[in-house]
Formats: C-alpha cells, sequence, structure tokens
C-alpha cells in the first residue's frame, strides 16, 4: 500500500514551552512535540501557523522531549511564527531531510562555517561534538551583518569555554563590536592552519556558501570531506510537490545537507 | 489476440465496470464526463489530461478549528477511465512509477484504475507518441479498443481486462481482414506520429544548451504556465490555506507549474526568476532529469504543451528552438 499524501500532509500538535529572543527580528522556540522518530542535527520540519501557512524550519536544539526552532522573521509565516507565546500552540510534521554526517567528522577536526540564520542548523552539530568529547577538535566561524544579529550570544561563550575554538565576525565595523571584522569565509584560511585534515559543515546565505566551498578547495581540502545545507522553498517536505527540485534533485530528501562535490555538479558552481 | 465487439461495446463495457463499482470517466473536447454507455469518439488528445479527473484540485487535504487538526481522508472511489487515449494511460504508469519515490496526488486513485484504452487512427500534428514509445496504438492499460466503421477491435491487455471481455460475452475473433486493415491504420498512425527535430532524440544538446539557446527557445514564452498544468506527467502542487471563519477552514493542494514566477522564490533569491530559466525547467525536467529520478522518460508525446500554449511554444518548438543553432 502506498502511502498518502494527504496522510504525510497532516500534523501533530506542538505546544510552545518557551521563547527566547536572539534578535530583534529572530526567536528560538523551545517546543513540546512527540514526533514518531528523533530528529537529527541537519534535519527540519514543517511547521505550520494554522490558517497562514507552514514553512520549513530546521532543528536548532535537540532534547529529550522538547525541540527547538530558531525562526527568523521574513514574511508571512514566519512573521507569526516570532509572535508567538508559551502556551500557543501550532502544527508539526518532520522530521525530514538528510542529517548532517556527523560519523564523516567523528574523531577528526571539524570545521563549522556558519552565516546569518545558517547558525541555527549547526547549532546541534555544537551540542553533539561537545556532548562526545570532541569539542576541542571543533573550530566555530560564525559570522553576521551586525552584533545585534549573531545567535545565542550566551551560548558563544559556553561554548568557547567547553573547549570549542569559537571565532566570531560581523561583516562591517560597529560602535560597539571590538572583534573581527570581514565576512565569515575570511576566516577560513587561518582556521585551516590550525585544523588537521579537517571535515566542514557550512551553512548561510548561498553566495557565502559558494565561496567558502571556493576557499576550501583553493586551500586543497578534498570538497568530498565539506557538506552544505541549502535552502530551496518548500511546500512538502518529503518528495511530493516538487517545488524544491534542482535539477534531477529534490533538496528535501536528497538534502538539505550536500556533499560539496556532489552539490557543485549540480548547481553548476 | 484481437476480438470483434459490435457498436454497443461500449454500453456493455461501461455498464459492467459501474456494476462493479467503478466511477466510469470518459475525455471529450470539454473535459472528461461521467458516462453510462458509448460516447463519440474523444479528439486526439483530449485538451484535460487524466490527472485532473484522478485529482480535482482545489482538494482539502487538512481541517482546521482552531488549533484542532483533523486528517480527510482522500477519495478511494475506484475508477475506470474509458477513451482514454494510449499517451494518457502510459502517462498514468509513470505517474505510478513517481508514487514510488513519494505520493503523488493521484496515488490513491491508481491503486484501483481500470483503463479501456482508445486507439489513435489519427494522430494530431502535434502528437508524437511513437518518437516516445507510448502510441498510436495501446501500450498500457487493461483493455484497448479502435472503432472500426459501426464496430470496434478490442485487445485485452491484462488479466482484468481479458475477464471483463469474457464476462460481457464478447468472444468473437477479428476477422483476418479486419486485422489486416488495424494493422493497417497502426502503421500508417504510427508514421504520422512523429516530429522532427523529435523532443525525444536529442538529450546531448538539450544538456549542452547555454543560456542564449533557451533565450532563443523562449523569446514567445509568457511563464503562463498552461503547458505543464495540461502535461499529463506534470506531479508538482501547491499547498494553500482556505478560510470558512475566523479559525475555521483548512488547507488544499492545487496542480501547479514551474513555470511560475512565484514556484522557486524565496524570501533570499529566486534561482528561476527569468523566463528561459523556467521554461528550462520544464523541458530539462520532462527530458533529461526526470529519467534520472524515475528511470523513465517524463514526455508521453500528446503535444497538448505545444498545442494548447497561447504562444505555441511548448516542448516541441523549444526543443526545435534549442537543437536549431
Ligand atoms: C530546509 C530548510 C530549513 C530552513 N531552516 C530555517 C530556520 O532554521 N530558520 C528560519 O528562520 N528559516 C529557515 N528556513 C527558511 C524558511 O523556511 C523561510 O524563510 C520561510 O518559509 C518563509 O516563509 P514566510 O511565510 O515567512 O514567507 P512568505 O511570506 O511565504 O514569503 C516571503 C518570501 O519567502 C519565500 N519563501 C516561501 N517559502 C520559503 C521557503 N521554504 N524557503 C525560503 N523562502 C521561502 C516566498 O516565496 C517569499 O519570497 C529554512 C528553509 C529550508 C528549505
Ligand atoms: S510555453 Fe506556452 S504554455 Fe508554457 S508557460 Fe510558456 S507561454 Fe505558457
Ligand atoms: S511535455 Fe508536452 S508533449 Fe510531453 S507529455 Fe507533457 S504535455 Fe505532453
Ligand atoms: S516540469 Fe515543472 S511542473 Fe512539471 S513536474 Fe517538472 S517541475 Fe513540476
Ligand atoms: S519540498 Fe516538496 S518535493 Fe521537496
Amino acid at each position: 500500500m502506498m502511502d498518502s499524501v494527504t496522510h504525510k500532509l497532516t500534523p501533530i500538535k506542538a505546544v510552545i514551552a518557551d521563547v527566547i529572543k536572539e534578535a530583534e527580528d529572530t526567536v528560538t522556540l523551545v517546543m513540546r512535540v512527540s514526533p514518531q522518530k528523533v530528529p537529527e542535527p541537519g534535519q527540519f520540519a514543517m511547521l505550520y501557523a494554522p490558517l497562514v501557512g507552514e514553512s520549513a524550519i530546521s532543528f536548532s536544539g535537540i532534547r529529550d522531549g522538547v525541540v527547538e526552532h530558531t525562526v527568523r522573521r521574513v514574511g508571512k509565516v514566519t512573521t507569526v511564527l516570532t509572535s508567538l507565546s508559551p502556551g500557543d500552540v501550532i502544527g508539526w510534521r518532520g522530521p525530514y531531510g538528510k542529517p548532517w554526517p556527523m560519523s564523516e567528522a567523528k574523531g577528526r577536526d571539524l570545521i563549522v562555517v556558519a552565516g546569518g540564520i545558517g547558525m541555527a542548523p549547526l547549532r546541534p552539530v555544537i551540542h553533539r561534538r561537545i556532548d562526545e568529547g570532541e569539542a576541542e577538535r571543533t573550530i566555530l566561524l560564525y559570522g553576521a551583518r551586525s552584533p545585534d544579529q549573531l545567535l545565542y550570544r550566551k551560548e558563544l561563550k559556553e561554548w568557547q569555554e567547553a573547549g570549542v575554538d569559537v571565532r566570531l565576525t560581523i561583516d562591517k565595523p560597529h560602535p560597539s563590536w571590538s572583534g573581527r571584522t570581514g565576512f565569515v569565509t575570511e576566516l577560513i584560511p587561518e582556521a585551516l592552519e590550525t585544523a588537521k585534515d579537517p571535515v566542514a559543515f557550512i551553512c548561510g546565505p548561498e553566495i557565502m556558501m559558494k565561496v567558502a566551498i571556493g576557499v576550501f578547495e583553493k586551500s586543497g581540502i578534498d570538497l568530498s570531506r565539506v557538506w552544505v545545507s541549502l535552502e530551496r522553498k518548500m511546500r512538502c517536505g518529503f518528495g511530493s510537490c516538487g517545488y524544491c527540485q534542482i535539477g534531477p534533485i529534490f533538496v528535501c530528501r536528497h538534502g538539505p545537507t550536500f556533499r560539496a562535490d556532489e552539490l557543485r555538479c549540480v548547481l553548476g558552481w | 489476440m484481437i476480438y470483434y465487439a459490435g457498436p454497443d461495446f461500449l454500453d456493455r463495457v461501461i455498464r459492467r465496470l459501474r456494476s462493479d463499482g467503478y466511477a466510469t470517466y470518459a475525455p471529450s473536447e470539454w473535459g472528461w464526463f461521467e458516462v453510462e454507455g458509448h460516447f463519440s469518439e474523444p479528439p486526439t488528445p483530449p485538451p484535460v489530461p487524466p490527472k485532473h479527473v484522478l485529482r480535482k484540485t482545489p482538494s482539502l487535504v487538512l481541517r482546521v478549528k482552531g488549533t484542532r487538526f483533523e486528517y480527510v481522508e482522500p477519495d478511494r472511489t475506484p475508477v475506470a477511465l474509458i477513451g482514454i487515449r494510449p499517451c494518457d494511460a502510459f502517462a498514468l504508469e509513470i505517474l505510478r512509477k513517481v508514487s514510488m519515490f513519494s505520493p503523488t496526488l493521484v496515488t490513491e486513485k491508481l491503486s484501483n484504475l481500470f483503463m479501456v484504452v482508445e486507439e489513435c487512427p489519427n494522430p494530431s500534428p502535434t502528437c508524437f507518441c511513437a518518437d516516445a514509445g507510448t502510441g498510436p496504438d495501446a501500450r498500457v492499460g487493461d483493455l484497448a479498443y479502435m472503432r472500426l466503421g459501426d464496430g470496434f477491435l478490442v485487445r485485452p491487455l491484462t488479466e482484468r481486462g481479458k475477464a471483463l471481455l469474457v464476462s460481457v460475452g464478447i468472444d468473437e475473433l477479428a476477422p483476418k481482414e479486419a486485422l489486416e486493415t488495424y494493422n493497417d491504420i497502426v502503421n500508417k498512425a504510427t508514421k504520422r506520429a512523429r516530429i522532427e527535430p523529435s523532443p525525444h532524440h536529442h538529450a546531448d544538446e538539450l544538456k549542452e544548451a547555454t543560456w542564449e539557446d533557451w533565450e532563443r527557445a523562449s523569446r514567445n514564452c509568457a511563464g503562463c504556465g498552461s503547458c505543464s498544468i495540461s502535461c499529463p506527467t506534470c506531479f508538482c502542487f501547491d499547498i494553500r490555506e482556505v478560510h470558512e471563519g475566523p479559525d475555521e477552514g483548512g488547507r488544499v493542494v492545487v496542480w501547479d507549474t514551474c513555470l511560475s514566477l512565484y514556484f522557486a522564490a524565496m524570501a533570499s533569491h529566486n534561482p528561476r526568476e527569468k523566463i528561459p530559466a523556467r521554461l528550462r525547467q520544464f523541458v530539462m525536467h520532462k527530458l533529461v532529469w526526470w529519467r534520472e529520478q524515475f528511470g523513465i522518460t517524463g514526455c508521453v508525446g500528446c503535444g497538448r504543451c505545444t498545442s494548447l500554449c497561447p504562444f505555441n511554444v511548448g516542448i516541441i518548438t523549444a526543443v526545435k528552438e534549442v537543437v536549431k543553432k
């Protein structure tokens, strides 16, 4: 018996347990939800604002009984999602998509490159590395447009204390910022001096990922060890609606995480 | 085996299928209609592809009352498509393959579908089913027939089809002359159901095509989407909200098209903003990427995307322009 679209599109209830304001336009929703499968870092869910619409949102945190989603306001659905309060109920279905290949990074140095909201799907990667005692083999390169756009500001310090090598940058000089400025991709060559034979996970604006892949390649890193997470417009999340296709690929099913060398052929980068 | 059936063939078959619980539909110039008996010969092909009969959209998939989300059981009434053309029957087999990867809007209907296929003595100028390997004689379905004078030449294609014939008492083998006429008609129709350059024979050129080639191919394309909405294999759909009160309503699925501007548009950017990129998506998906995804072509050669295009573009003209150089 083949699955039906209707069945797969029916959401379950998710109760908002807490809302954490991350930036002017961004919140982290902590929610109680009981999916049939435990989500993995890099996967996403479809969050349904009743009678408004659905958005694909990555897991930014995965703990027993609760999941976290960090949402940035860009349009209709995300406006509703970013104005929720504890106790509110929304629709939820998932998890979908291919996780980050954590096992490829196990026992090796990992460079995490994040730009803007692209930090959200990488946060569970950092958590996992710390939990598995690999904080010291993890370098986080994280860039945002301005200091107040840096997400998880309190946690960044904790990660640093746990042993993660956290290197931050913001795009342009700012009165309240004494750290590095410039694009996050400019931090990659330096990180490569520290890291030995590394694996890399990248998520951010498409142009940033394209540049980052180029930098890794120029530095002689085999692109079969570099992964990116791609964003495409999605309606179903499970390979039926056709929206997320790029060439023969369904981003929702074959991705959103892709090996850079494979993605390159498809996108023509 | 080819059987001969008299003028009441369709009456008998349709009555039988209806008493077996099938909803029976036949195509016409104006769409598909529920039929109870004989109907006149449909166009080659009819303007509306069968996917719109198997799933009329908008179609409700979720009922919402406040924060209560209610599953909506899909309609599972068995359907028999009578008079479906060979290309369209093949298209449904293709959608069956697609449904193995992930469910389509017609998955439920495909699992108990009966097809009585009307073969094509008179392909249209835009038909290229012979190039696609899908017609003009039936390749798939349960039963195939061709109108011949007042009567019908009938071929069972499956056990179910054979059983249906037996149950309505059709057991007279077609006479030798009738078989010769049939073969003659099919051979002539096969010659007509080809197009040069054939969309199916230029995958390599399509893969190598440049942006300028696609600009040339799409210079008359308005991005209206008629091509993929009328394509029998296109499976894409949108999900939209419907409102019936302040906190009541639901979600519907709607057949959709990658030719529209908003299809791939995200807050950050639109990877297929320009029309050449969108027409390329349609043509490449049907002729190249579909094979990589599902191991079969996505184009059955019905020609609708060109014949129903307000500007005569579609796959036929697009491929012709791309391979021109
Ligand atoms: C796998 C995946 C993971 C994602 N993870 C996150 C995340 O963790 N946090 C986060 O804030 N955002 C994430 N996004 C992006 C998020 O899905 C979109 O920003 C959101 O759907 C926009 O919906 P909207 O209704 O608010 O905007 P709309 O009002 O619908 O539209 C605003 C604009 O966004 C476009 N749009 C519609 N749907 C999408 C979409 N799925 N992706 C991108 N643009 C879209 C519209 O076409 C329009 O141009 C992710 C997207 C994908 C595909
Ligand atoms: S090819 Fe024709 S039918 Fe298709 S979008 Fe362009 S104008 Fe419309
Ligand atoms: S691409 Fe055109 S010719 Fe081919 S099946 Fe679709 S509508 Fe018919
Ligand atoms: S051609 Fe376009 S509308 Fe048709 S199946 Fe492919 S992506 Fe969907
Ligand atoms: S989001 Fe529907 S197919 Fe990928």
